[in-house]
């Protein structure tokens, strides 16, 4: 356990020091928010894939696929699904208006305030979710891996995430990023033939799943149209997400985007299918785990050797870090620069930028205190994940997407279709059927909202983006 | 049922022979009559017993590949916490570890713990779980969260499988994946 304490250790005081340098390098609040809007491919691929690669891919989807089997795997299409939209019909328009946030996005194109500060407050709560189920992740590592209790593992961590991306803005977090998604490639790329050799290669894989688990590969575990919803949840997860849209202003232009979308496709997908045949090994390496949740910090506890074991748990440490970073810096420029700017324009950029960072230590705290208070106990990771993806997907897919393209929507549109969009995720969530995940009615009323509200008041004067 | 406690014990002659002693504490509600269980590494298990609080239990077991799978009678009255002891032989490493069917209980330090004494000379190699050590008088010891499938070290892989068909379901992802990495590099060549 001392080499894995060691290399921990490094690991987090690396970690310090890049927010520390780039806390030096920061010059003004676009390169707090957005690294200064000028990161080329690798980086700004990198900094996506990494912020894509959370607890749901290293702990949550290993988990599903433990409990569940194989059929989950196939919601990995939703990945270069949502990239290329992103790509081929986001980014030209992102990358004409290089603003610093969604919001800011949302008010340029619908010309309201409104929205600016409803979407805001919508990313808020949503970001809560998310970072709910990191947390509960990294909980699990502290007590598997060090037998300290998952509250006080999950407390540790969120200390040592905020102080960082609360100093450094998104400079740290791109620079971050792309240290931790090498660390997730290498722990995977160590793991994979580990767990292939303790079972005979990929032909006794298959030979011990289909003896200790037969149903691994059946379609029975999850209704199709759950599978089909949760891949519309995915999907929309990824291209209506504030984390992963504010990376389109990140990158310096247009095709810098589109490779920098390709190199995040690949990295984010080929993780997944490598991870993905980890969990099969854990089906029957760690036959039975309280939780599915578990199998990837045992993997590292228990199949690779101690000091490769601490880079495994570095990276998925690593896939927590890099997406809950993202995330609080997203809520500290809704907070700062949607909220609180709004409010009081004539504020100087170092108030707002403090307002940020104060912002940052108070939406990062919430979810940890909800977590502790037993708020979604008992739930896989990957569903906690899956939920605000749902949330995000149903409040802000019509209102970015459909709303580049319908110069008819108006201001009342975007604002009912947000609003109705997230209440009717979250009623269906409480009390619809368990088969259809909540996106689908989410989205179907946030759509009927937002065309039919816009259709009753007059026609917008002007379509903002494509004049930028 | 609720699993509390699981611990193994094993001791390999230097022909490679060994007998397992797993013994189980577990809560257990009354009225309980019957427990199953599972294995993976089948072909390693013989001599299977079972007994609980020193008294001789009834097994039924089936056997399929690597899987052994079975249904133990519980004595009349039994009650928490039930000590459960399983005794099997086995031939050198891996040693299978017979899980029983209950709720696993919380993941701790110590849920599972394991000593196999090795034959005097043997040159071994922990493999998995990986973090066992080698104790004062010579025995590997492992101390786990959770219960793993086996206990191995130092022997090679396990040869292939085969009969085994390769689900299309496994490769069908991958190659699509692959077709549309493909279709976006065209498309992004081609994008004005």
């Amino acid at each position: 356990m001392t080499a894995q304490m060691a290399i921990f250790a490094g690991y987090f005081v690396l970690v310090f020091a890049i927010g520390f340098y780039c806390l030096r390098i920061t010059r003004d609040e676009s390169d707090y928010w957005i690294a200064g809007g000028k990161l080329g491919w690798i980086l700004g691929g990198a900094t996506l894939a990494a912020t894509h690669a959370s607890a749901g891919t290293f702990v949550g989807t290993v988990g599903v696929i433990y409990t569940h089997g194989w059929s989950f795997a196939w919601i990995v299409l939703s990945i270069p699904a949502a990239y290329w939209f992103l790509a081929a019909v986001l980014a030209p328009r992102f990358a004409k208006t290089k603003e610093l946030t969604l919001p800011a996005f949302l008010e340029s194109r619908y010309r309201s305030l409104a929205v600016r500060r409803v979407s805001a407050a919508l990313i808020l709560v949503a970001i809560v979710v998310y970072v709910q189920a990191q947390i509960v992740a990294a909980g699990l590592i502290g007590n598997v891996v060090f037998g300290i209790s998952p509250t006080s593992a999950m407390i540790g961590f969120t200390a040592v995430l905020l102080a960082y991306t609360a100093l450094g803005g998104m400079l740290a977090v791109v620079y971050t990023d792309f240290l931790q998604l090498v660390v997730m490639v290498a722990g995977v790329a160590v793991a994979l033939p580990l767990a292939l050799q303790k079972l005979g290669g990929i032909s006794g894989l298959f030979a011990a799943v289909h003896a200790m688990k037969p149903d691994t590969f059946g379609w029975e575990s999850f209704p199709p149209e759950r599978l089909v919803t949760m891949g519309i949840a995915f999907t929309l997860g990824t291209v209506a997400t504030p984390e992963k849209l504010v990376r389109l202003y990140a990158m310096k232009d247009l095709p810098t985007i589109r490779k920098g979308v390709l190199f995040a496709f690949v990295a984010a997908t080929g993780l997944n299918l490598v991870i993905f045949v980890i969990a099969l090994a854990t089906i029957v390496l760690f036959p039975a785990l309280p939780t599915g949740d578990l199998a990837m910090p045992m993997v590292a506890r228990a199949l690779l050797p101690p000091v490769l074991g601490a880079l495994l748990l570095a990276a998925i440490t690593s896939a927590i870090m890099s997406t809950v970073d993202s995330l609080m810096l997203v809520a500290g420029s809704a907070l700062s620069h949607d909220l609180f700017g709004t409010f009081r324009p004539g504020a100087s950029p170092g108030t707002r930028l403090l307002v940020g960072r104060i912002g940052i230590l108070v939406v990062g705290t919430a979810p940890l205190v909800l977590v502790v208070s037993g708020v979604g106990a008992g739930e896989l990771v990957q569903f906690i994940v899956l939920l605000y993806t749902a949330l995000m997907g149903s409040s802000f897919f019509a209102p970015v997407v459909i709303g580049v393209y319908w110069s008819r929507a108006t201001k009342e549109g975007a604002l009912a279709a947000m609003a109705g969009g997230l209440v009717t995720c979250f009623l269906w969530k409480a009390f619809g059927s368990a088969d259809i995940d909540p996106v689908l009615p989410g989205l179907v009323a946030s759509i009927a909202l937002y065309v039919g509200v816009s259709l009753l008041f007059t026609r917008p004067p002007e379509f903002a983006p494509h004049t930028n | 049922l609720l699993l509390v406690l699981a611990l193994l014990t094993a001791r390999l002659e230097a022909s490679g022979d060994g007998r397992v002693r797993l013994s189980y504490s577990l809560e257990i509600p009354e009225g309980v009559s019957s427990l199953g269980f599972s294995a993976f590494g089948a072909s390693a298990i013989e001599d299977l017993s079972a007994t609980a609080s020193g008294e001789s239990l009834v097994l039924s077991q089936e056997r399929s590949g690597e899987r052994l799978s079975g249904t133990l009678t519980l004595p009349k009255g039994a009650r928490s916490p039930l000590g459960l002891e399983f005794q099997y032989r086995v031939h050198d490493a891996p040693i299978p570890v017979i899980i029983v069917d209950v709720e696993p209980g919380e993941a701790r330090s110590g849920a599972f713990t394991a000593r196999v004494e090795l034959p005097a000379g043997t040159e071994e190699m922990v493999d998995f779980p990986s973090h066992g050590i080698r104790d004062d008088a010579g025995a590997l010891a492992w101390e786990l969260p959770v219960l793993p499938a086996f206990l191995s070290w130092g022997q090679p892989a396990r040869p292939p499988a085969s009969g085994v068909e390769t689900p299309f379901a496994f490769w069908g992802l991958f190659a699509m994946n692959a077709a549309i990495v493909l279709l976006y590099v065209v498309w992004m060549r081609r994008a004005p």
